[in-house]
């Protein structure tokens, strides 16, 4: 992830998982705002139909890797010795894709 | 005679004393950094919510007393204060982030323009935290 996440493709994930954010922010604020008042049964109904399973699996995707970007260059800016840069990555990275898969299983629930 | 005053002026120019660093307390921060500076900010932040939001997510659908546990921890005023501490994170954060998705397609790159936009995100957070609180009071 660190080799293949570097440089102007790093900088290109950055921009393209920005505007798949972007778009996708604004329309969940207005379905949560229009489906109130919110019961667990409509709640879940309106969550995992399947677009919404592909489109929140896909806001998740957008932002666990916007977050790794984003976390790499703090880190790389601030975290000087090469031992503590290469735990707080791996840290990151290791974390990143286990919230990834978690969400992964939650969004496929009852497939 | 002017033409030697101009003379000494451009002499004294590589004597003169120059700041051998950069005092921030006495040059203060333009409002365009304070932008930039925020945006990392609230970057790091907002990354730290995401198991959080995951957390949630989880619980919302893990049946109908996940669903009420949750909407009960909503209900709390220590819980919106924390939301809308997140919310303001969220708003400036996006907003900044649209001025250098901006930057990017060459859109406000001069100082002054640079200037302007950095004020506007700060107006509009402030806008939507205000809002936030009205919604959640």
């Amino acid at each position: 992830m660190t080799r293949t996440l570097s440089g102007s493709r790093a900088w290109l994930v950055q921009r393209l998982t920005a505007l798949y954010l972007l778009c996708f922010l604004p329309y969940a604020l207005v379905r949560l705002g229009a489906g109130r008042p919110w019961s667990y049964e409509s709640w879940r109904a309106s969550l995992l139909s399947p677009g919404m399973r592909v489109a929140v699996l896909l806001f998740f995707v957008a932002l666990l890797l916007h977050a790794w970007v984003g976390l790499r260059d703090v880190i790389l800016d601030y975290a000087r010795p090469l031992a503590l840069r290469s735990a707080l990555l791996g840290l990151v990275a290791v974390a990143a894709t286990a919230v990834g898969a978690w969400v992964l299983v939650i969004m496929t629930v009852g497939l | 005679m002017q033409e030697s005053m101009h003379g000494r002026a451009a002499m004294q120019v590589p004597g003169r004393a120059r700041p051998a660093f950069f005092n921030l307390l006495q040059i203060g921060l333009p409002v365009t950094a304070v932008v930039s500076f925020a945006h990392r900010v609230s970057g790091v932040v907002l990354a730290l919510l995401v198991p959080v939001l995951a957390c949630m997510l989880q619980r919302s659908l893990s049946g109908p007393e996940g669903f009420d546990q949750l909407a009960a921890l909503f209900a709390r005023l220590d819980v919106r204060l924390v939301m809308i501490l997140a919310i303001w994170a969220l708003a400036h954060h996006v907003l900044a982030g649209v001025r250098h998705l901006l930057f990017d397609i060459h859109v406000g790159t001069g100082l002054r323009a640079a200037r302007a936009s950095a004020w506007i995100v700060f107006i509009l957070e402030a806008a939507i935290v205000l809002l936030a609180i009205g919604v959640a009071a």
